[in-house]
């Protein structure tokens, strides 16, 4: 796996993929604290109402501002009002006229309803973040970008958007920036994608048709599918109906053997889903066991169970 | 009050929570449920995931109101919506001729917008539920909100359209699209303001050129959107109305969970219960203790396994239980639900009955 690491930061643009609930966002942030620990500049981005990343470090929020949370590790939250401001602002030189747009509603409604127009100026200014010079003197510039994507169930559309809002503004402004955001999504030196999911039927085959569609719209660079929080048994199927030949029906005894079956059935579940994930992509699938340390409310541990979850990737 | 009593009074429920915590799964049940309890239901939902026809096992049931069962007195209905089309719909009901309906429809912008749009589905969500709940077919609709970014942002969609065409800006940014119009000037005359000029610059003349038309055609409907959003208002805070927020025992959605709980506090409407989802061993009756003596009993062979697997179980229970406790103890009211995991998917209607009695 070590190699596999190396492999990701290889790019430049990292895409954690997978829907809500799968533990998305503390892999991206295991990836991004075991960069950071290679000596590579990294930063850390989300774009969400309720910060995902920050608490994870400590930290209840810090909004549109890059934040040094551990060395050569930055956290951010996106916002498309600033990245449509750098944008506007490096289109028509004026920050006033900027604000007197942005203020109003239904620029507002405009800037959200051309599909996918925040998505576009946030990989922009992902890319910039990352590309020497691009954002000027004053700015951060950083080796790698890792991008929690958001877990609106639409990973696809938000992908292929640059495609489909380029063919829709067929010239002008808007069609370039698209083209040179798809240009970049698809080179497959400067972005990778990472799709995270968990070992259960339905998420599984969502993984799969979320790779299948997005492999009809575009050829893109896909890391190995990292499958979390798989349940483990140590008990075999005899051993269990010997368990429950020797203890009563009722009782503590009935509710530990009704967990233990149920464990075993969540350990059998998990093993079918990944073999048929296995069975379905080409790349490499990772299996990560459920971690003791983390989804606990205390930074600390939370921390400790980043630690234990980039031990598990460089080991497997 | 029990949520069984309240699913006896209740008209309208509304289930809000994050993705990925069995949200449709747990809005079905419910209307299972009620359709047991002898009344006429329908459940409704936008998720394209396709949830709920999986979990009703049934397989299309596409922007068709569809019987899944009946149960004698009671009937269970379902409906999933397809945005583009019911945004048509609604076009269709406030546009004022028919030409100014076709005007909309035909618009190049608004074909691309109104099923792309993130407020559209959610403003799609609420206009059907209001008008299911008018149509008077129905003694309960069931709604199983989108999973947006944020969830609660569905219920102020109808107010937020209104004031953005309300605002003063956007009718002075309109100004020279109407004159140029009524004068049949086009597209020279807007590109002459400066202020457009700017714009043009940003997105490119013949975009700004859609969606000014798109806006200007829309304002025409903004009488019916203003009358809707408040009619709406109402229903989501009539006592007839409560909220279910569906969650895990993770962190986050704990902490999303509590927020929805403020946000429909805020509103002043009713949540009936907040129902944690999928949790692996918590509440569980027996004292570790008890537990620890039944597996170094076991014979040796079995003793090491049992107790690696008790050791797992219980990592897993403390992390439930700390949650659940922060839940209980920020919500009154005794409305905190677990709900154990089930050892497998629900794809039937006999799933969702076991995982309703659990539920109630």
């Amino acid at each position: 796996m070590s190699n596999i690491l190396d492999k990701i930061y290889s790019h430049r643009l990292i895409i954690v993929m997978g829907k809500g609930g799968v533990g998305k966002t503390t892999t991206a942030a295991a990836l991004a604290v075991e960069a950071a620990n290679k000596g590579l500049k990294v930063c850390l981005c989300e774009n969400s109402h309720t910060e995902a990343i920050a608490p994870l470090f400590g930290k209840k929020s810090v909004g549109a501002v890059e934040t040094l949370v551990r060395p050569g590790l930055h956290i951010l939250n996106l916002s498309p009002r600033s990245c449509f401001e750098n944008y506007v602002t490096q289109t028509i030189r004026s920050r006033t006229l900027f604000r007197l747009l942005f203020n109003n509603k239904l620029v507002h409604l405009f800037v959200e309803a051309l599909p996918g127009f925040d998505e576009i100026l946030m990989f922009t200014e992902m890319y910039n973040m990352s590309q020497k010079g691009a954002r000027g003197k004053k700015a951060n510039e950083y080796d790698l970008v890792i991008f929690d994507a958001p877990a609106t169930g639409h990973g696809v559309n938000f992908l292929s958007t640059p495609r489909t809002l380029m063919d829709m503004v067929s010239k002008g402004p808007v069609h370039n920036l698209c083209k040179s955001v798809y240009d970049r999504l698809t080179d497959s030196t400067l972005t990778t994608l990472v799709p995270v999911t968990l070992g259960e039927e339905m998420p599984v085959a969502e993984t799969l048709e979320m790779m299948a569609k997005l492999k009809g719209v575009m050829e893109v660079d896909w890391s190995p599918v990292l499958v979390n929080m798989i349940s483990e048994s140590s008990l075999n199927p005899e051993q269990l109906a010997a368990i429950q030949e020797l203890w009563p029906e009722d009782g503590a005894a009935g509710e530990l053997y009704g967990a233990l079956y149920n464990l075993q059935q969540q350990a059998q579940l998990n093993n079918a889903a990944l073999s048929r994930l296995r069975d379905a992509v080409d790349q490499a699938v990772v299996a990560i066991p459920k971690l003791a340390k983390l989804g606990v409310r205390e930074t600390e541990r939370s921390i400790e169970g980043l630690g234990e979850l980039v031990c598990h990737l460089k080991n497997s | 009050m029990s949520l069984e009593e309240f699913l006896n009074i209740k008209k309208v429920l509304i289930c809000v929570g994050s993705g990925g915590v069995g949200k449709t799964t747990t809005s079905a049940s419910i209307a299972v449920k009620i359709a047991q309890m002898g009344r006429k239901v329908m459940v409704c939902t936008i998720d394209p995931a396709r949830r709920l026809a999986t979990s009703l096992g049934i397989k299309n049931i596409e922007n068709q109101e569809t019987l899944v069962k009946d149960y004698g007195k009671g009937q269970l209905w379902a409906i999933m919506l397809d945005v583009k089309h019911t945004f048509d719909e609604v076009v269709g009901r406030y546009s004022k001729t028919e030409e100014a309906r076709d005007r909309i429809l035909n618009n190049h912008y608004y074909q691309h917008v109104s099923g792309a749009l993130s407020v559209s589905q959610e403003f799609m969500a609420i206009e059907k539920l209001y008008e299911l709940h008018h149509s008077g077919k129905y003694d309960v609709i069931v709604l199983d909100t989108p999973p947006t970014k944020n969830t609660i942002d569905f219920l102020k969609t109808p107010t937020l359209l209104v004031s953005a065409f309300d605002d003063r800006f956007t009718k002075w940014l309109l100004k020279p699209y109407v004159a140029a119009g009524k004068k049949g000037m086009g597209l020279a005359a807007i590109a002459a303001e400066k202020l457009f000029q700017a714009l043009g610059k940003i997105f490119g003349l013949q975009a700004l050129k859609d969606v000014s038309e798109f806006v200007y055609v829309m304002q025409g409907m903004i009488e019916g959107f203003r009358e809707r959003a408040g009619v709406i208002n109402k229903l989501i805070t009539d006592v007839s109305t409560g909220f279910i927020i569906v969650a895990t025992a993770k962190d986050r959605s704990v902490e999303e969970a509590l927020f929805f709980f403020k946000e429909i506090e805020t509103m002043e409407a009713d949540v009936m219960a907040v129902v944690l989802n999928r949790l692996q061993w918590s509440g569980l009756a027996p004292s570790p203790d008890e537990l620890k003596r039944l597996v170094a009993e076991l014979p040796e062979g079995l003793q090491a396994g049992a107790q690696k697997d008790l050791d797992r179980i219980m990592a897993e229970g403390q992390r439930e239980d700390k949650n659940y406790r922060f839940l209980t103890q920020t919500i009154p009211g005794g409305i905190v639900q677990r709900i154990p995991q089930f050892p497998q998917d629900i794809h039937d209607l006999e799933g969702l009955e076991g995982y309703a009695e659990r539920l109630v």
